[in-house]
């Protein structure tokens, strides 16, 4: 059991000590102001409930954690094929795209690395241009191709990192739990300090037609403080102090541009939030969008280092 | 008792889970009276999905109707379209006798405050295309004239499961509930009524 880990066992104390914190700022602005705050409430409560399945999820049983980010992964790539326009005879490869998900964590759980890494973007992406050749439907074959084979490098290929990443041997005392922990945590804390630096000394908007909340401001600040944090937090990991900042901006950067690219899906189909499955946030995408870039730049990071 | 156990332990988590819903406007759902649920048809997941926006204690008193002609047409499809789904059964191919309706059935349940779900189409179309609404609800109408109808508009579900297809592919299912009419306050004559309801539909 991952969560007796002390080092684990802290941070999720560190973690759940903020979100009380989270708390009472809610209740103080909601008294001053006299407004009700709802969706930032919302927020709040949403992420009790996140951390609460993502603790249980992921540090009792690695089989269950496989199981936790597979699970994961299907919702996410369920909602992306939701979202973008999809035609009946794209049914047969969207299938095989959630066939592969138990193959690639398969892979990730009795950690065959060179499997692991070419799965999806050999094995499937070949598959798939053949399936929808069967099927014959000429016109828009490459579009439709493509769509299916990008949603499923981001939102497998991508995401099944964490859970390769979990199972990695341990170096010294560092576990891969532990550096699941640390990757997810400071990925989703970047999230929220991009957000609340932007909210509160945002001025110049960094790229205005396709987040027009995001600002330069937002991001410098995010990146002082998550590599900051990254420092601080870096008894997850195996990291010198400069490590720990190399992995600080590696969050921080990659986590911007999973978000905005994910963003750009968003645009492109013309919604706001992928869907409404959590209060406050939007779909599961809209949670993991930075996860999509962070967990495999980081994975390759920490192997690159130590593996 | 097998409706409501088929209910909770598989229509509920495989609707919420494997295939996944959104819901809008389930403030239009009315309490405490019965009502009409009309809905486009394209898929088995149809009624699945309609099924799932209730508590398990509830879903009892919500009824399909179906066509007997095809729910019955082998004994396994019909013990699972009565003890486990509970449809109301009418036969589309029956031509109309003297002193009896094809819908008495359905008029019957209606009395007895069954919640009703009625797919105006008739039976599954093509695959997200919407099909001439039938004119059964129409008649269903009038003569209840203060029921309330109540349209949801679904999409996606004939993209997972189309006609005709074994292979079930999941996409979130969205589902909009939209504001209940009734065909005394619609000043309508029936086909005209008909077409409103119809008219619900093609604007999505």
């Amino acid at each position: 059991m991952n969560i007796l880990n002390g080092s684990i066992f802290t941070t999720f104390g560190i973690i759940f000590a903020i979100l009380i914190f989270a708390f009472v700022i809610v209740k103080y602005l909601q008294k001053k102001n006299n407004k009700p705050y709802t969706e930032l409430y919302d927020r709040t409560k949403s992420w009790l409930y996140m951390i609460l399945i993502f603790a249980c999820g992921v540090f009792l049983n690695n089989i269950m954690a496989m199981v936790f980010f597979a699970l994961l992964s299907y919702l996410a790539l369920k909602e992306y094929f939701t979202l973008i326009p999809t035609r009946l005879t794209d049914r047969r490869i969207i299938f095989y795209g959630y066939v592969v998900i138990a193959f690639q964590y398969y892979f990730a759980y009795i950690q065959w690395y060179e499997m692991f890494i070419i799965c999806i973007p050999v094995y499937l992406f070949l598959f798939l241009p053949f399936r929808q050749m069967l099927i014959g439907d000429t016109d828009g074959f490459i579009n439709n191709t493509s769509k299916v084979q990008w949603g499923v490098m981001l939102f497998v290929f991508s995401i099944s990192h964490v859970a390769y990443l979990l199972m990695l041997p341990s170096i010294d005392l560092v576990s891969g739990a532990m550096m699941v922990l640390f990757l997810i945590f400071l990925t989703e804390l970047n999230d929220i300090l991009q957000y609340v630096c932007g909210k509160s000394f945002g001025k110049r908007k960094i790229i205005p037609k396709v987040s027009p909340n995001k600002t330069i401001e937002g991001f410098l600040g995010a990146m002082i403080l998550t590599t900051t944090f990254a420092v601080l937090f870096s008894y997850l990991t195996p990291f010198t102090v400069l490590e720990a900042i190399g992995a600080g901006l590696i969050i921080n950067i990659g986590g911007f541009i999973g978000d905005v690219v994910v963003s750009m899906v968003k645009r492109d189909v013309g919604v706001k939030d992928a869907s409404n499955m959590i209060a406050g946030h939007g779909g599961i995408i809209d949670r993991i969008d930075s996860l999509t870039y962070t967990a495999p730049l980081f994975f390759h990071y920490v192997y690159y280092l130590y593996y | 008792m097998y409706k409501k156990l088929f209910f909770t332990f598989f229509v509920k988590p495989f609707i919420t889970l494997v295939s996944g819903v959104s819901l809008k406007g389930s403030e239009n759902l009315p309490k405490d009276e019965p009502y009409i649920i009309i809905a486009n048809h394209n898929s088995h997941l149809d009624i699945l999905a309609i099924m799932s926006m209730y508590k398990s204690e509830d879903v009892i008193n919500v009824s399909p109707v179906a066509a007997s002609d095809y729910f019955f047409s082998n004994k396994y499809l019909k013990w699972i379209s009565l003890n486990l789904i509970g449809i109301i059964p009418i036969n589309r191919k029956v031509s109309r006798k003297e002193g009896s309706h094809p819908l008495d059935e359905v008029f019957k349940e209606i009395e007895n405050k069954k919640t009703l779900i009625i797919f105006p189409e008739g039976s599954r179309g093509e695959a997200e295309q919407l099909q001439k609404f039938k004119n059964g609800i129409g008649h269903i109408a009038k003569k209840f004239p203060n029921l309330k109808i109540l349209p949801v508009v679904l999409e996606n579900a004939g993209k997972s499961l189309p006609k005709n297809e074994a292979l079930f592919v999941p996409f979130i299912i969205k589902m909009n509930i939209k504001e209940a009419i009734t065909f005394e306050a619609s000043n309508l004559d029936t086909k005209e009524f008909v077409q409103k309801l119809e008219s619900y539909f093609i604007e999505e």
